[in-house]
């Protein structure tokens, strides 16, 4: 269901991928003034990318609609005679009418002009005439309302009429106009209504996404194999496996820091209510909650990265390439010794929001359990209050805070994406942010699905970690 | 609660002992802008690791960073054109060697061009560019060291293209010989055939290996890449032995004993990694960086440890005007050339210049960055003056004819208000642009309404001519930029890059003549004559041309910065530290 949902998002992506990737990659200005995209690029790349196959296994269509659409290489080609057949019901005349376009636009863009004819026209208006019959035939492709068709066949009918300089489109022409009115004449609208099933095959774009292909070298999400990736051509596996770690280790720290200090927070301001520490920590953490973590990042790096203020740590990175030894282990103590100066300030900074909402859902949980009978019961026993509080409330306390755990992994896969943007932090924050600026389709995929998964997973672990937390949660029967 | 204090205390005190860098070592650590798609010889394009390549490749020439012309590097002179102008000769030199101590041959050559013309290498981009210059490639038949390149049409820029392509080592990368009955006349064809052998030989040529295993990216430059961080660093390390060393020429220095290529992606953080001396190279950055730069350039201890400068880039800014919209959905604002001059008339440029970029960015009247060589510098630029806006916007029958402070005109029997929308890539720099746009169009009574977009949305709806304006850059490079595809009119027609419907027999026929003739003084006559024509239809509002900041740590001695690529000669840095 995961893997269904990330491929009809991949696939209803707002911007035309082949677009994307023909015209440029990278920032608006580095596109160069020389490039432009061939329409063989385009098929080149739709092909690369799989486009040029039908979605998937089966399409519940109107009976009117073309089952080949796909087939067609520009997407707004493809969108326009969907609301063509929309509009008229009529596939094979629309399909007449498109190709006696392409017929024309084809002729008018290798049109040669009758210079015996051009007496008395300045060469402005034979350039501008040539053009506008050009765009005019290529404008039909992408529209179908019948008050512009109509402007643009009278626009076309006119200057072909009006410059004796045109020739050899008047069969063309004719042709087209009539398809057109053949649309018209016959049109099918009742074929709208009704459903029709078509079955494509295995060979379909979610089987290859899913499953993979041999001959088009792909392995399959199954596989682990989500693609390449359109910024780099790098695999998206292997690009995550990279990133993956960084932001896994930052996550489980946070948390680990953020359990550490909010727990004995909560517990002590549990015990304490009402009193005056209890108010001092609820105003600390909440105002801590407000901060915005950018800000406080920026803040931290000023004060802490700065050699105009303390040069503590360092500004970003997970290390600095000009002292690392790639020799040296990741478990190496040299290793742990280099890098770990570089988490310090990106932990603190993805902490210390946590710290109200832990420590206020431990408080609570702990006022509760230290108003059960039990609590009354050891307190009557004479069990020293450090006792009753730490061994017999605390165990009991815990389960909110285990199913906060079970979003510890979804989290490291999303990571922090301003956090690490700041801190040039190679995570998978930084990695999405990429990925969404650059509509890196198969990674946002990739991502989406993972955390679906993670997700479903971190819930199981959180169920797992209940029974032993309370051993009178069972799951048998 | 106090023992955790005390822990974390403990911990923080631990992880903050940062070992500080070495500033003796004859390291130069470069920013980079963005991190590298790949570092593929022939696959990855991007501006990254083109740069990164300059230190790991060596050309068949090279452009002179000072004079910015081309100077012959493995090859003995630059490509000459035969008497057709169809043919061009090479002839390798005796010193190229690679890696493994084997001289550069005709072989190696014709495997590259090859490889670079096949459609089944993964480089579309730059192979359908070389594919519509190059016909084929051949040897000399009696000199051993002789190539002959065949181009498809006479242009003044082929001999660039010619001797343009990467340099690949044959019996490295194909001993077995796979490509050897591939022929250029099948790689040219429109019906290219393949078999079994291709698709494996390509396949694996293709594959992420090759653009990300340190091992697999051999080159026959100075360096070699030794090390590549994910989305961090790349690490090059001077060769030993290298067949250069020792040559006369900046492109046969190799100083640095490494040089470390770092992606630092927040203006905040590249700021202080200036302040705490761990970049020694900053390049490239404009934008929000400005402001940033411009405070360090203030700070006394900066300027004390770093040598810095804004350079100019032949990168132009600009709002184009749709010159010929459908007339249905988009009207027709911008098809009288004394609305379009109007316009330029209320763009408040040199103030935009001044508040919006410090001063830092260059005037441009026409296509040609000013400093350009081939620039018209007669072409005066078109000041701020809003009653000569509001006057040409009269002429053009553009008043405001019901009071409502908003200019109209009645268009095929309709009254249309003058409103438009400018579509911009959604970024800040350019929303403020946008801004000021807006309010000083509204002073002449226009309703400019900004409508940021996805870099997608925005190039498409101007590749399909959807718009009333866009606001947009050009990027280009100090030799000569083929001005078809922005300028051409059949480019318009044929969705091209020339969006907004420019053109007509006379500037084609200039583009024509700026492209055919291969005489420099006639070429430089017809490309300044369509400069001028541009300019004076104005079909684009021409901003600026933008600058660069560049630093550089005076712990190197020889530093130039320069606005040819790559800017500044990090391989000709030599280290002085004491």
């Amino acid at each position: 269901m995961i893997s269904l949902l990330a491929f009809v998002i991949s696939i209803n992506s707002p911007t035309d991928p082949v677009e994307n990737l023909v015209n440029a990659s990278g920032s608006e200005a580095g596109m160069n003034a020389e490039s432009s995209a061939s329409e063989e690029l385009r098929r080149q790349v739709r092909k690369k990318l799989g486009l040029d196959l039908p979605v998937f296994y089966f399409n519940v269509a109107a009976y009117a609609d073309c089952d080949t659409l796909y087939k067609f290489q520009e997407k707004s080609h493809q969108e326009n005679l969907s609301e063509f057949v929309r509009r008229y019901g009529n596939w094979d005349y629309i399909e007449t009418y498109y190709h006696s376009v392409r017929k024309l636009a084809k002729r008018t863009s290798s049109m040669t002009l009758d210079s015996s004819k051009m007496t008395g026209f300045s060469s402005k208006t034979i350039s501008n005439a040539r053009n506008e019959m050009m765009l005019s035939s290529l404008s039909l492709l992408e529209i179908n309302n019948p008050t512009y068709v109509q402007v643009k066949f009278d626009s076309i009918t006119a200057q072909n009429k009006r410059y004796p300089f045109i020739i050899g489109i008047d069969t063309e022409v004719s042709e087209m106009i009539s398809a057109y009115d053949a649309v018209l004449e016959n049109k099918q609208n009742w074929k709208n209504y009704i459903p029709a099933l078509q079955l494509n095959g295995a060979l379909n774009q979610y089987h290859i996404w899913l499953f993979g292909n041999e001959a088009r070298n792909r392995g399959g999400v199954v596989r682990g194999d989500f693609g390449k990736s359109y910024s780099d051509n790098e695999e998206v596996g292997t690009k995550m496996l990279k990133m993956f770690p960084y932001s896994f280790i930052l996550v489980m720290l946070s948390i680990f820091l953020s359990y550490l200090i909010s727990i004995p927070l909560g517990v002590y301001s549990a015990y304490k209510k009402g009193k005056l520490f209890d108010s001092v920590s609820s105003v600390i953490v909440f105002m801590l909650y407000s901060l915005p973590s950018f800000f406080v990042a920026t803040l931290l790096l000023y004060r802490f990265a700065n050699p105009d203020h303390l040069m503590w740590f360092p500004v970003g990175g997970v290390k600095d390439p000009s002292v690392f030894n790639s020799e040296w282990a990741w478990y190496s103590f040299a290793n742990i010794k280099h890098q770990a100066p570089y988490f310090v300030l990106p932990l603190i900074s993805f902490t210390y929001s946590s710290f109200s909402f832990t420590s206020r859902i431990m408080r609570g949980s702990m006022i509760d359990v230290l108003d059960q009978d039990y609590i009354r019961t050891a307190r009557a026993k004479g069990l020293s209050e450090k006792k009753v509080v730490l061994k017999h409330a605390l165990r009991n306390s815990l389960l909110p805070i285990i199913t906060m755990f079970a979003n510890v992994f979804p989290a490291a896969i999303g990571g922090s994406v301003i956090l690490e943007y700041i801190f040039s932090f190679p995570g998978m924050g930084s990695g999405i942010l990429v990925a969404i600026t650059s509509i890196d389709i198969p990674m946002i995929v990739a991502v989406f699905t993972l955390t679906g998964v993670l997700t479903v997973t971190g819930y199981l672990v959180a169920d797992i970690l209940y029974v032993l937390v309370d051993p009178r949660i069972s799951y048998k029967k | 609660m106090q023992k955790f204090l005390y822990f974390f205390s403990l911990i923080i005190v631990l992880t903050a002992c940062v070992e500080k860098r070495d500033l003796s070592k004859n390291t130069v650590v470069v920013d980079l802008e963005s991190y590298p798609d790949g570092l593929h010889l022939f696959n990855s394009n991007s501006g990254s690791s083109s740069f990164i390549f300059s230190y790991t490749q060596t050309g068949l020439v090279s452009m002179n960073s000072e004079t910015e012309k081309f100077v012959p590097i493995l090859i003995k002179e630059l490509p000459k054109a035969d008497a057709t102008g169809l043919l061009y000769f090479m002839e390798l030199n005796d010193k190229a060697k690679w890696d493994d101590g084997s001289l550069v041959t005709v072989d190696d050559l014709i495997f590259s061009w090859k490889v670079s013309l096949c459609p089944l290498t993964d480089n579309a981009h730059t192979r359908n560019f070389y594919r519509s210059v190059v016909d084929s490639v051949f040897k000399d038949k009696l000199n051993p060291k002789g190539l002959w390149v065949k181009v498809k049409a006479i242009h003044y820029n082929n001999m660039n293209v010619v001797s343009g392509v990467t340099l690949a080592q044959k019996n490295y990368w194909d001993p077995k010989g796979a490509l050897n009955n591939l022929y250029f006349n099948n790689i040219n064809s429109d019906d290219f055939k393949t078999n079994k052998d291709f698709d494996k030989w390509f396949n694996d040529f293709n594959s992420a290996d090759n653009a990300y295993k340190p091992e697999n990216l051999k080159g026959i430059g100075p360096y070699q890449i030794t090390e590549l961080a994910n989305k961090s660093y790349v690490i090059l390390t001077r060769k030993e032995n290298w067949w250069g060393e020792g040559l006369n020429g900046e492109d046969y220095n190799n100083f640095p004993e490494k040089i470390i290529f770092k992606t630092t992606t927040d203006p905040g953080a590249g700021y202080l990694s200036l302040k705490r001396e761990e970049l020694d190279i900053l390049k490239n950055r404009g934008g929000v960086w400005i402001s940033k730069f411009n405070r360090l350039r203030r700070n006394d201890k900066f300027n004390e440890n770093y040598e810095s400068k804004y350079v100019g880039t032949n990168l132009y800014r600009y709002l184009g005007m749709n010159m010929r919209p459908d007339g249905i959905k988009y009207k027709p604002f911008f098809t009288d050339v004394k609305v379009r001059r109007a316009m330029a008339h209320l763009a408040p440029i040199d103030d935009m210049l001044e508040f919006l970029y410090y001063g830092e960015a260059t005037r441009q009247a026409s296509i040609v960055a000013p400093f350009n060589n081939e620039a018209d510098t007669t072409l005066g630029f078109i000041p701020f003056d809003l009653d000569k806006a509001n006057k040409l916007l009269d002429e053009a029958g553009w008043i405001d004819s019901d009071g409502d402070n908003v200019r109209d005109k009645t268009i095929g029997g309709e009254k249309v208000q003058f409103k438009f929308k400018l579509n911009y890539y959604s970024d800040p720099s350019l929303k403020e642009i946008a801004l000021v746009l807006k309010e000083s169009m509204k002073r002449a009574g226009i309703i400019l309404v900004p409508n940021p977009l996805d870099f997608g949305t925005l190039f498409g709806n101007a590749y399909d001519h959807k718009f009333d304006a866009i606001l947009a850059a050009w990027g280009g490079s100090v030799s000569y930029s083929d001005p078809t595809s922005v300028w051409g009119s059949k480019s318009w027609a044929e969705k091209g890059s020339n969006f907004i419907g420019f053109g007509d027999a006379e500037s084609d026929s200039l583009i024509k003549a700026s492209n055919t003739n291969l005489d420099p003084k006639e070429h430089l006559k017809a490309y300044r004559a369509l400069q001028r024509k541009i300019y004076e239809e104005q079909p684009y509002i021409f901003f600026w041309s933008e600058k660069y900041v560049m630093a550089c740590h005076k712990r190197f001695d020889n530093i130039r910065f320069y606005r040819a690529r790559p800017n500044i000669n990090v391989s000709g840095l030599q280290l002085n530290y004491k």
